[in-house]
């Protein structure tokens, strides 16, 4: 009793200051530290930035909003690396989603080779982008690939199919890419949250008479719920920020400067931004206005998805 | 209590030195940038070069040419020590450009490429080379290369690495089988134009039976034709291409239609495994093309192939400018290297019959005739032809210079972009691929205007 009246007097608290109230703060500090000069101040100073003219050499020009006008008004590019991003998006998203789901659903009920399947399916994951994109356009490469030639040996075409320059195979083809990368994920991911469901709910319901389609959609489906939320907005946000795939199926050989695929029908939002900032030009200003119109689309399209999944059924 | 004293204060170290150093990083950047002299007042008269005393920092790709020739330098400048690091052309302009934005690591020695050395002229961070302790006399360098290694007011910003000027290099076996001569001053006489070209070609795929065609794609042709027409087509943001593009877009067109051209993609694999097969006649070369294309695709190829010129002139291919970085604190000494290496009647010789490359100063072919008359290395490669000589004596006379400019690159990304679409596509003809052109143009510079 004594002590703690001791301890609640002024200079007793002013000594305090710097005791054992202070650690939090202390222990957090050099990762907000780092945190503020890496992260923070640099995504501040990109704004900063987008409201000028730069060559990152020589002086900056203020042009105010102009960067954002041009952008969005005057650059036909940009409106279709939007476009071409979201349609994308559209064609891996809910493939990736439903055979995730399916693969998961049927890996977890399996007795045995689980992790030997687990183990394959996590592979593609962690294969460095670099490779993939060499090995998918030496795939479907149109005089040599082994896809043309296993094609034209089956006899279904006469001659090998321009799979990369055409529009909607190019876009196909890069979907196929995120799809065959991510596969694993998803699945691991889903696997985890069927995890958490109670064994004795299944029970439950077989002793009801509920058979193996029942179970999954009514019961894993929906107690997967806050999993598939969170899977569907991550892969929202990482798929408006699609890069490695198409740039490294188009950039693959060295000396080549294809940006775009063909008649620009693979240029995503973050390809067009590279491309402005270092492969065309060095327009630092102008894209970081991209960049920046970029992030305001991931708030805007993660919000929705977010309200649309958990806001019908309170999360 | 011990344990959680130390326990906390060991915490407490570990925070504020992850802060000191988090600080120390972003500090260090302004402090660089400040104490960067503007003058060259640290730079007196010298009066023994020999003896200067440097550390002088160059970015290269080429690892063996560095290495070769800062030992032959050491020996002449013994005290001028050169760190040489090894950067990839693919992200060489991004590189500098980041060294240079963030006030950090910049080389004193610029390397610029063919593919972005418009755009590093255009960033003026390059000392005009006729200016002192330079002194570079315009009229010492190959007539031709001048205007590659001028910036957009005529002041020359850098040295040629090495003479590019191409021709064609030729499978020999198949010019023997179908044509009955694998000479070249015969194959000269036989493609003097380009129609000659065309109707050769005709001929070659129809005595084949389409297995042998003259060039493996669209590319290929391309850049012939593109640089055979070195008439400047930029003046100031005006892009001129109509007057650069038209006539080479017809011919490329022509070339397509009339079956002569393959179907395969520059650089891709299969472009690189044709030259082993023999499926194709001609390859556009520069002299390093001898090392870097031919003899490492077509490693047993020995003696099977030759050279000869473009149909109408040569043209240029590739190539590199050496440049001096603007706000270097060494540029006395980094001169000495880029003149020993590049200009100097020692280097050169070294530089040759090391690695086969040619000056652009113009007494080392007077004063070392001889050196161009000695077989080079790749000249068994090429059947005993005298590659050096042939270029300098065949190819270089008639040849022009182009004036280089930011838009280059531009004009490269959208060709590269597009003519794959006119190789599938052949109902494409060469006015709506200009009109494409100049639309794709002007996406990707937006700040130009097009004709």
């Amino acid at each position: 009793m004594l002590a703690e009246n001791k301890l609640n007097t002024p200079t007793a608290s002013r000594k305090r200051k710097w005791g054992p109230r202070m650690w939090p703060y202390l222990f957090a500090l050099p990762f907000v530290v780092t945190y503020a000069a890496f992260q923070l101040y640099p995504v501040l100073y990109s704004f900063i930035l987008s409201l000028y003219d730069w060559n990152g050499i020589s002086d900056r020009v203020f042009v105010g909003l102009d960067n954002y006008i041009q952008l969005w008004t005057k650059d036909k590019l940009f409106i279709k690396s939007i476009t071409n991003t979201l349609i994308m998006m559209l064609m891996f998203i809910p493939i990736t989603l439903i055979l995730g789901l399916a693969l998961a659903y049927w890996t977890f009920n399996l007795v045995r080779g689980k992790q030997f399947i687990q183990t394959i399916n996590i592979l593609p994951y962690i294969t460095t982008p670099v490779a993939i994109g060499f090995i998918f356009s030496y795939l479907f490469d149109w005089q040599t690939g082994l896809v043309n030639l296993l094609l034209v040996k089956l006899d279904f075409l006469q001659e090998g199919y321009y799979w990369l320059q055409e529009e909607w195979s190019s876009r196909a083809i890069i979907a196929l890419m995120v799809i065959w990368r991510n596969l694993g994920y998803f699945m691991i991911i889903f696997m985890a949250g069927m995890t958490t469901i109670p064994q004795d709910v299944y029970e439950a319901a077989k002793v009801d008479g509920a058979t193996g389609f029942t179970l999954f959609t009514k019961i894993t489906f929906p107690l997967l719920k806050n999993i598939s939320i969170f899977l569907v907005v991550t892969a929202i946000i990482g798929g408006l920020q699609l890069f490695d795939e198409p740039k490294l199926l188009y950039g693959g050989w060295s000396g080549s400067t294809q940006v775009g695929g063909p008649n620009n029908t693979a240029l995503t939002i973050i390809w067009k931004f590279v491309d402005e900032s270092f492969i065309s030009n060095t327009r630092l200003g102008y894209s970081s206005a991209i960049a920046y119109s970029l992030f305001v689309l991931i708030v805007v399209f993660s919000l929705i998805s977010f309200r649309a999944m958990a806001g019908k059924g309170g999360g | 209590m011990k344990k959680t004293f130390a326990f906390k204060s060991g915490a407490m170290l570990l925070s504020l030195s992850m802060l000191s150093m988090a600080l120390v990083g972003c500090g260090s950047n302004n402090n660089e940038k400040a104490t960067n002299p503007q003058g060259s007042t640290n730079n007196a008269v010298i009066d023994d070069p020999t003896q200067l005393n440097a550390t002088v920092k160059i970015w290269d790709w080429d690892e063996a040419f560095q290495q070769g020739m800062i030992a032959e330098f050491n020996k002449v400048y013994p005290n001028i020590k050169i760190e040489a690091t090894v950067v990839n052309t693919t992200d060489y302009l991004q590189k500098l450009q980041s060294g240079i934005a963030s006030g950090s690591d910049v080389p004193d020695i610029i390397l610029g490429e063919s593919a972005y050395r418009g755009r590093l002229f255009d960033l003026n961070i390059l000392d005009n080379l006729g200016n002192a302790p330079y002194n570079l006399d315009a009229s010492t360098i190959v007539e031709y290369v001048v205007p590659f290694v001028s910036d957009n007011n005529g002041n020359i910003v850098a040295v040629d690495q090495t003479l590019t000027p191409a021709g064609f290099a030729y499978r020999r076996d198949l010019a023997k089988q179908y044509w009955g001569t694998d000479d070249p001053a015969e194959l000269e006489q036989m493609l003097a134009t380009w129609d000659q070209f065309i109707e050769k070609g005709i001929e070659l795929k129809e005595k084949s039976n389409d297995s042998v065609l003259m060039l493996p794609g669209v590319g290929d042709a391309f850049i012939a034709l593109r640089g055979q027409n070195t008439d400047s087509y930029v003046n100031g943001s005006e892009v001129d291409l109509t007057s650069k593009l038209q006539q080479p877009l017809e011919r490329l067109f022509e070339m397509r239609d009339a079956g002569i051209l393959g179907k395969l993609e520059l650089w891709s694999p299969a472009w690189s495994s044709s030259m082993s097969k023999g499926e194709y006649m001609f390859y556009p070369m520069a002299p390093w093309g001898a090392k870097w294309h031919i003899s490492a695709n077509d490693p047993d190829g020995s003696g099977r192939w030759g050279l000869v010129k473009a149909p109408e002139r040569g043209f240029v291919r590739g190539g590199t400018a050496i440049g001096i970085y603007k706000d270097s604190k060494v540029k006395e000494a980094a001169w000495e290297f880029v003149k020993f290496a590049y200009l100097s009647d020692e280097g050169s010789l070294y530089n040759f019959q090391t690695f086969g490359n040619m000056t652009s100063s113009k007494a080392f072919y007077e004063n070392h005739a001889d050196a161009i008359e000695a077989p080079g290395p790749f000249d068994e490669f090429f059947g005993g032809q005298n590659l050096a000589k042939y270029f300098m004596d065949n190819i270089v006379p008639d040849m022009t210079g182009e004036p280089q400019s930011k838009y280059d690159s531009v004009l490269d990304a959208v060709f590269n972009t597009l003519y794959p679409l006119w190789t599938k596509d052949s109902s494409i003809t060469a006015d709506a691929a200009l009109e494409k052109f100049k639309e794709e143009f002007k996406n990707k510079a937006s700040d130009a205007t097009v004709k």
